[in-house]
């Protein structure tokens, strides 16, 4: 579905990606590991247009993306859904939500029918729905930043940092989210993680960047269990 | 001496909403972009010769339709001010953004210069004469001003409020790269706030054109006095902006009261200078 092709992506002088490639195959969720700077977050910027390969391209079912601004990506179906967040904090949770839907053209009725959706997945955010993005706590921040990815109906969906400075039992419940979004909408999800625990849990798939390349790739439960793997990611 | 201060808070409320116009119309651009649109009074001054120079005395059409054709005019140069200078500039070192706001107000100023010649003329007849309410005289002037500005200003307010563009410009303020993440073209959304700001440029031009005539400076003083606005009321804020053009203007206009009216174009400043000392981020502004 989508296809990474050999790309190469520098920051003005610094080569931030190294022959990078990656296949992600329908309805399956894969994880991206690695530490920090390792390219991850990069990776996915090329992906979105925020930064252009200088090498390679980026296909996205049998497209050729990499060179596109990355509100038409959005328009493609491709939801990025960035680490940090990145709500509109002076829009209410509402408007956020609405914001979500900005590349489709919904009736009252559709864009209705994807807010209670929303909801249903997370109740809080519906109690919430007239306070500003802001003042909510940094999990309910995060529930938005999904709820609100999910709005445009995507055909592929990409998180970054998911449980980035949250408490333990909110992560459970993001990676809980994020398989049951995969189950429901049956659409492949990319997970990029530090905690390399969790995502190799609920992914099928996982790539293990280091340094602007993709070092290791595979089979997660494969990738869970390897020494190196566990040496240099799972803390021994 | 109650109807002289009658008079003067008309008078010092008209001036306000100018003011107030003024900062809402480079709020928009700052807040859109992060810059500082240096050009803007040159813009104001382009509208007004637009309108009254181009449309109505040269080409001799009625007021009303010089000014729907000024209004398409406008939006073309805030499109082309978004696409030479505000898009290629924003991400740019603040020397350049600045240099580039100003030549292109520099640029703007030459052409009216050269296109019109550098002597001021006026509009006879338009938004003349007195309104009298029991033995208070207004200006009618002032009450066309007040009342066409809090048109404009509740026309932007309901467009930023329910329309989708009106809205991805809140987002654009709010986070660029989370806006363009949303699949909003954040260039043109530029584009569409500046074009916006440039008709209000081509509003307040018009509506002071029997406060100051048409002339190659009319907007220099107005231009800064919006920025004291600005300041004074909540910088980037457009509530903001209202409240501290009224006040602005108010004070102004009340100052001849008591200090002879040769320094009531220095108020503005000074009340800008105290609020810079002791309350920075204005009336209603929030601490960042």
């Amino acid at each position: 579905m989508l296809s990474i092709k050999s790309i190469d992506t520098y920051y003005g002088e610094v080569q931030a990606l190294m022959d990078v490639s990656v296949e992600i195959g329908e309805k399956e969720i894969v994880a991206i590991i690695g530490s920090n700077g390792a390219g991850k977050s990069t990776l996915m910027k090329s992906i979105m247009g925020l930064v252009h390969p200088a090498k390679g391209t980026i296909e996205f079912k049998g497209e050729v993306i990499s060179s596109l601004n990355t509100w038409d990506v959005v328009k493609k179906g491709v939801i990025y859904i960035p680490e940090g967040r990145e709500v509109f904090p002076e829009l209410s949770v509402l408007e956020n939500l609405e914001m979500g839907a900005y590349s489709k053209k919904y009736s009252a009725k559709e864009l209705k029918g994807k807010l209670d959706m929303a909801y249903d997945l997370f109740p809080r955010l519906k109690e919430r729905q007239k306070q500003k993005a802001g003042s909510l706590s940094g999990g309910e921040q995060q529930m938005l930043a999904i709820a609100r990815g999910l709005m445009s109906d995507p055909k592929l969906l990409m998180c970054d940092e998911p449980s980035l400075g949250l408490a333990p039992v909110i992560v459970d419940e993001m990676f809980d989210t994020i398989v049951r979004v995969n189950q429901e909408m049956k659409i492949p999800i990319i997970v990029v993680e530090q905690n390399a625990y969790m995502a190799l849990t609920i992914s099928q798939k996982a790539f293990v960047m280091e340094n602007g390349r993709v070092v290791q790739s595979g089979d997660s439960q494969e990738l869970i269990s390897s020494p190196e793997i566990k040496k240099a990611y799972l803390g021994g | 001496m109650l109807n002289t201060i009658l008079q003067l808070a008309v008078s010092g409320a008209a001036l306000g909403f100018v003011y107030a116009l003024v900062g809402i119309e480079y709020s928009l651009i700052w807040n859109a972009t992060g810059l500082l649109n240096f050009s803007h009074d040159k813009i104001i001054t382009l509208g007004a010769y637009v309108a009254a120079g181009l449309f109505f005395t040269k080409m001799g059409l009625p007021i009303p339709v010089s000014f729907i054709l000024s209004i398409v005019v406008m939006i073309l140069v805030g499109f082309l001010m978004a696409t030479v200078v505000l898009n290629p500039l924003r991400k740019m070192t603040t020397i350049f953004t600045i240099m580039g706001t100003i030549l292109f107000g520099k640029m703007i100023y030459e052409l009216i210069r050269l296109l019109y010649g550098s002597a001021p003329f006026t509009v006879p007849g338009l938004m003349t004469g007195t309104v009298h309410i029991g033995s208070l005289v207004i200006a009618k002037s002032n009450v066309y001003i007040i009342v066409i500005a809090v048109i404009v200003v509740a026309a932007l307010q309901i467009f930023m409020q329910t329309t989708k563009t009106g809205k991805a410009m809140r987002c654009v303020q709010q986070n660029k790269k989370a806006s363009e993440l949303m699949g909003i073209n954040v260039k043109q959304n530029i584009r569409i706030t500046a074009a916006i700001s440039s008709v209000i440029c081509l509003i307040i031009g018009f509506m002071v054109i029997p406060l100051y005539t048409v002339s190659l400076s009319m907007a220099s003083m107005i231009g800064l006095k919006g920025f004291a606005a600005g300041v004074v009321g909540g910088f980037g804020f457009l509530p903001g902006c209202i409240v501290g053009g009224i006040v602005v203007g108010l004070i102004e206009s009340a100052s001849v009261l008591v200090i002879p009216s040769v320094y009531k174009d220095a108020v503005a400043f000074l009340v800008l200078i105290i609020f810079l000392l002791i309350k920075p981020t204005g009336i209603l502004g929030k601490k960042s």
